[in-house]
């Protein structure tokens, strides 16, 4: 574990180099941790895939080198880590409308792929995604577990508003849109699940660690 | 009650925005000039972070309806007192167009305003879809409603300002003082080099989200691909074609381009006041003399705090 400045007011834990589920536990380890033992002056902890970034107030810190003594409170936290909640991943099931209007994006991925439209959604819901990370706009999951067999690359040309709920892929990765936002993934369909709602505490419905299934509803159910 | 008769090029609301929701994605926000939000607020006998205008290279024209008391900082606006009180009359029209010198200007109201509040804050974040004026600019025709101050202090009535060696000089070419960033050793002492002894230009596609950077590309040499990672204020990201972009307060909470630095909180302002087409060049200092400077910083503002206490 490696502790580097990221400016004057955070630092940012180096948890593992290697993007898996090993490195993923850890992270949520140490983000669960620290947020057990909190310490005055910090002011937020964000885990991605690899790191856990601790931001602060250095004023409110204090000292010759509030910095240090962040990193000191860390290290201190990483000596009382216990393992990840032993009730297991919290699961979800995200009901989704694939194609049409919803999905405008289904037939070009069939037709990249050069499958039908009907594999590509079975394929897309037969794996348990994992959250490695929640960033690009409030409540984005960033999904882990995509087949290989559904790599697509970006649009070429990103849409300049994607619909709340839109459920897409893009690369390796899969993600939902919680709001609408421009977006360059390909959007296989829709889901009325709200992934972030800012009355709501936490308002970000998915947190790092969660397991995440797909499921296809019909069309009409959702007019 | 405040009418927007014209809303200037990009005016939004913003107070020092919404700090603890990045673990949710939610980016921090706020005003990117923090210290002259802060200082508008203090000056009207306002908490410091009440809500205010941030009006980007072309101010707003506002009616008033009742009268009331504001405060000009940031960046000057021809015409207007600065960094001192003003007092409006009912029906007044306030022409704040022509902002002078700096990118931004921050208009503060004693009492503040009445509008709506998104995770804690009235911050408005362009990026975000949310409803009503937390998620856009503000519109000609936009009402706002003023709230009744408490107690106005007694020293609004009286001639004074507050002295401008609170903020950062602006300098030609301005002067970014950072810090080594996580990925610094991603780039070769060529590239540091570079990156060290250029003049930028602010590129036209700055936003509130970033300060995006034109010369002599910091190229790094080959290497892995970032992982997307945590960012801050004042990270001066490299993407693949080495035009770097400095982070500011509308950022995303992650990022996948390598951090060659990160400005330090003290040259904040710096970051806020930059235009389009202005020149700038970064100087690398210690962390401890970051510290050093953020702390002298807010030592100043207390001080002015206590000197503004005094005078009541």
């Amino acid at each position: 574990m490696v502790c580097r400045l990221l400016g004057d007011s955070a630092v940012l834990v180096e948890v593992g180099n290697r993007v898996d589920d090993a490195t993923a536990q850890n992270v949520q380890a140490l983000t669960e941790a620290l947020a057990q033992h909190p310490f005055a002056g910090v002011v937020d902890i964000v885990p991605a895939y690899t790191t856990v970034a601790v931001h602060f107030d250095p004023i409110r810190i204090g000292g010759h080198c509030p910095s240090k003594l962040v990193q000191a409170w860390i290290e201190r936290t990483c000596s009382d880590i216990r393992p990840v909640s032993q009730s297991g991943p919290r699961e979800w099931l995200v009901p989704v409308v694939y194609g049409g209007e919803a999905g405008p994006d289904l037939a070009w991925v069939a037709e990249h792929l050069g499958q039908d439209e009907a594999e590509i959604v079975r394929r897309h819901c037969a794996p348990s995604y994992t959250v490695r990370a929640i960033g690009f706009s409030p409540g984005f999951p960033y999904l882990a577990g995509l087949p290989e067999t559904l790599r697509t690359p970006r649009r070429a040309t990103p849409r300049t508003q994607v619909p709340a709920g839109s459920v897409g892929i893009a690369g390796a990765q899969a993600g939902i849109y919680p709001q609408a936002t421009p977006g360059g993934w390909n959007i296989l369909g829709r889901t009325e699940l709200r992934l972030f709602d800012p009355e709501r505490r936490p308002p970000a419905l998915l947190r790092v660690g969660d397991r995440v299934r797909f499921e296809p509803v019909p069309r009409e159910a959702h007019v | 009650m405040i009418e927007v008769l014209k809303p200037g090029i990009f005016t939004t609301l913003q107070d020092l925005g919404r700090p603890g929701w990045q673990s949710q994605g939610v980016p921090e926000g706020g005003a990117i000039d923090r210290m002259a939000l802060r200082v508008a607020n203090l000056i009207l006998g306002n908490r410091e972070d009440a809500v205010g205008l941030e009006c980007t290279l072309r101010g707003p024209v506002l009616r008033f309806s009742e009268p009331g008391w504001i405060a000009v900082t940031g960046a000057r606006v021809a015409g207007f007192p600065w960094l001192r009180p003003r007092a409006v009359a009912g029906g007044e029209v306030l022409d704040l167009e022509e902002i002078l010198g700096g990118a931004r200007m921050y208009v503060g109201f004693a009492g503040g305003l009445e509008v709506p509040r998104v995770l804690d804050s009235a911050s408005a974040l362009v990026s975000s879809g949310w409803e009503g004026m937390a998620g856009r600019v503000l519109r000609a025709g936009d009402v706002i409603e003023l709230r009744t101050p408490e107690m106005l202090p007694s020293r609004l009535q009286r001639s004074w300002s507050v002295s401008a060696r609170l903020f950062p000089p602006m300098t030609n070419p301005a002067v970014l003082r950072a810090i080594p960033g996580p990925q610094a050793e991603w780039f070769s002492p060529h590239a540091h080099r570079i990156w060290q002894e250029q003049v930028f230009e602010v590129s036209l596609r700055s936003n509130r989200m970033g300060l995006r950077l034109q010369g002599t590309p910091v190229l790094r040499t080959a290497g892995p691909e970032l992982v997307s990672e945590a960012v801050a204020f004042g990270s001066v990201q490299v993407p693949a074609d080495g035009q770097p972009i400095v982070l500011s307060a509308d950022r995303q909470t992650l990022g996948g381009y390598p951090k060659i630095a990160n400005v330090i909180s003290a040259d904040r302002s710096v970051v806020a006041q930059l235009r389009p087409g202005g020149h700038v060049r970064f100087v690398l200092v210690s962390p401890e003399s970051a510290h050093d400077l953020v702390v002298r910083q807010e030592s100043a503002l207390a001080s002015l705090r206590a000197g503004l206490a005094a005078i009541a």
